[in-house]
């Protein structure tokens, strides 16, 4: 196994540099100069050219290419232009809220998702069966701006019970330790005895982790239910009911581990398009994550930060994958035999 | 003393048009110890009347009707669906036709066996691993131990049916064992291994089997009684010996007929096999009458109104036809 997550970790040289080009290249082509926009559009010429060649960016293409390929490969993915900033520390700065607003959806999503799609299932065609799954329709064709705006308006505005936006309340002195506020505010809890920051940062959690977890919520939901139908129609589920395991055990144990196979890898999946796609969650509810730092860098021309960024997504999704396969070999005894016998 | 005696029931699947029967006016017992097999073609209803003994058919598309499914004092036809995961498995257990997708595949047999075991003996995981260990033995499975660490897809379909077989049997409580055609889906030689196996446990416990099967060389291995099927009906009933020696009902004659091994003339004489002419009806177009009457050679004019009634041959042998008196002939 170990062997094999090593081969694995080697293969995402090739598909990063792959993607390190793609990317640099796409972003060339843009339309838009970066110094322009930096200078406003009164800027002389002679300012803009200072400007472009302090950037490096009056150099040729290729060269370019290489002196970012070279500075990649020592972690370095450059400076933002606008807060000349060094992207690396921007992004491990912002990178853990993302995770964490993206961590608390998924769970909500997979625990609620499975629930409902395996319920459903059992009682396929029933009342609740037809409302789950038509609410599930709902949830995936719910624009998240839509329904991010519509809560702001309802929970916070109407009812006044959670936050509109933020990590914590601002009022707060917080010094973030790992940036990840909920880990932070339990060690202050520890440090200090006050329950307040931990309530404030979980209240603030609720709200945007709903909402993003809306439509991988739906299509887990979803997912669960028709492949529990498919496990429960197989042999095995008639051969330990015919020795008397009860309904809910079969469900639970026998069933449930079968139909994972299909859930895990919609789970996954989600996940990773969750990560990337928090950009519009992030934006409505002021969460200073990766997906607001990705859209505002692509509005600024932010080079290195757009790039930055996409390289950032593309290894989540590797990691994502690497684990997905990982967790397969640990639920399905027929992939772990393959492996071993490579 | 009768562990199962079945009175008289209609079995059928129900949609927005009404209710089909698939197996009708059924009745049958079996003593304890005793070994009954039923018999027919494919879409006869044997399966089905195994199914229901144990009503494992989902109850929305299906019903069963008559006068009682009586396992000892209890009559099965009005327990709950709790009460039926009582018995199941526990007093009652089954083995099906297709060993090779009857085990869960993301569990190893020993885990399948503890919880089963755990379930009907309550035994605790570590004991129940050593109980998994000695059923293993049990059914002849080599090197148990290393067995139980194993998964359905490192075992061949013999072995997988002798962890079915394994699993049946965990219960020390068990009365019956009903085994949907055990042999159908393995090679000859496994399948007599299997038979041989299912013979010795029935001898060595006192096990009542109920056997399904189309295959008249399992009937006579190992059946005490023979119960004949024909879509949906029984035709014909009777010791081993009176349905081999001396099939009465028409299709039975036709059955044993048509089993290669008596067929030395044709075959030397380079004439097609013989078969039944005809094809089994659909059981939606099945009217009160004879089912067989369409294919019999000696169909008369009663068989098309009504289905025959009970025709004892001997005290053990019965069968439903019309026209036994001329009809019993060599084979």
């Amino acid at each position: 196994m170990l062997s094999y997550i090593l081969r694995r970790l080697l293969q995402f040289i090739p598909t990063m540099l792959g993607a390190v080009t793609v990317v640099f290249f796409l972003i060339s082509l843009a339309p838009g100069d970066p110094a322009r926009i930096m200078l406003g559009e009164r800027a002389q010429k002679e300012q803009i050219e200072e400007l472009r060649e302090e950037l490096g960016l009056d150099k040729p293409l290729v060269q370019r290419y290489g002196i970012y390929l070279l500075n990649v490969v020592q972690l370095d993915l450059g400076k933002s232009i606008f807060s000349q900033r060094p992207v690396v520390e921007e992004m491990l700065e912002l990178f853990p809220a993302t995770i964490e607003l993206s961590l608390v959806a998924i769970t909500i999503a997979t625990i609620v998702g499975i629930f409902l799609g395996s319920l459903a299932a059992v009682k396929r065609n029933s009342p609740f069966d037809y409302i789950s799954m038509s609410g599930a329709l709902v949830g995936v064709s719910m624009p998240v701006f839509w329904l991010g705006l519509i809560c702001i308006m309802l929970f916070s505005v109407i009812l006044d019970i959670l936050p509109t936006g933020g990590r914590i309340n601002a009022r707060y002195f917080f010094l973030p330790i790992t940036n990840f506020y909920v880990i932070d505010s339990i060690i202050l809890f520890f440090q200090e005895k006050d329950w307040s920051y931990l309530t404030s940062s979980l209240l603030h959690l609720v709200l945007p982790a709903s909402v993003l977890a809306t439509v991988p919520l739906a299509v887990i939901a979803r997912t669960t239910r028709s492949s529990m139908l498919e496990v429960l129609k197989q042999d095995y589920v008639r051969t330990v009911r015919s020795l008397g395991v009860p309904r809910f055990r079969i469900i639970r144990v026998y069933a449930l581990k079968n139909a994972m196979l299909t859930i895990l890898t919609v789970i996954s999946i989600q996940f990773g398009l969750l990560l990337s796609s928090a950009i519009l969650t992030e934006t409505i509810f002021a969460w200073p994550g990766i997906g607001r730092w990705i859209y505002t860098g692509i509005a600024a021309r932010d080079y290195p930060v757009v790039q930055g960024g996409v390289i950032l997504i593309v290894g989540i999704f590797l990691i994502i994958n690497l684990v997905v396969d990982v967790v397969y070999a640990l639920v399905d005894p027929r992939i772990r035999i393959t492996k071993k016998a490579e | 003393m009768k562990v199962l005696d079945v009175k008289n029931i209609t079995i059928g699947f129900k949609d927005r048009f009404g209710f089909t029967p698939m197996v009708r006016d059924l009745s049958f017992s079996i003593d304890k110890g005793e070994v009954l097999s039923i018999v027919g073609e494919s879409g006869c209803g044997k399966s089905i009347t195994a199914y229901s003994i144990l009503k494992l058919m989902d109850p929305h598309i299906s019903e069963i009707r008559g006068d009682g499914l009586m396992f000892g004092e209890r009559n099965l036809l009005s327990a709950t669906e709790s009460e039926m995961q009582q018995i199941r498995g526990k007093n009652i257990s089954m083995i099906f036709q297709e060993p090779m997708s009857s085990l869960n595949p993301v569990f190893s047999i020993g885990a399948q066996l503890t919880d089963i075991c755990t379930l009907h003996t309550g035994d605790s995981k570590k004991q129940a691993w050593q109980y998994g260990i000695e059923l293993l033995k049990r059914v002849h499975i080599p090197s148990a131990g290393e067995c139980m660490h194993k998964y359905p897809h490192e075992l061949s379909g013999g072995m997988r049916q002798r962890v079915l077989i394994a699993l049946a049997l965990v219960s020390p409580s068990l009365e019956m064992l009903i085994a949907d055609e055990p042999t159908t889906a393995l090679d000859v030689t496994i399948q007599a291994q299997i038979l041989n196996l299912l013979d010795e446990l029935r001898k060595e416990t006192g096990l009542t089997l109920l056997m399904i099967t189309h295959d008249l060389g399992v009937v006579a291995t190992l059946s005490d009684r023979v119960m004949v099927m024909y879509a949906g009906r029984k035709v014909e009933e009777g010791s081993l010996a009176d349905i081999l020696n001396n099939p009465s009902h028409p299709y039975t004659q036709g059955l044993l007929s048509s089993l290669p091994i008596k067929q030395h003339e044709r075959l030397a004489e380079n004439r097609p096999m013989f078969a039944i002419p005809g094809n089994v009806p659909s059981l939606k177009a099945i009217s009160e009458a004879c089912p067989f009457s369409d294919r019999c050679d000696r169909v008369i004019s009663e068989c098309k109104q009504a289905f025959p009634s009970e025709a004892a041959i001997s005290d053990t042998h019965r069968a439903w036809c019309n026209v036994l008196d001329e009809g019993i002939k060599d084979a």
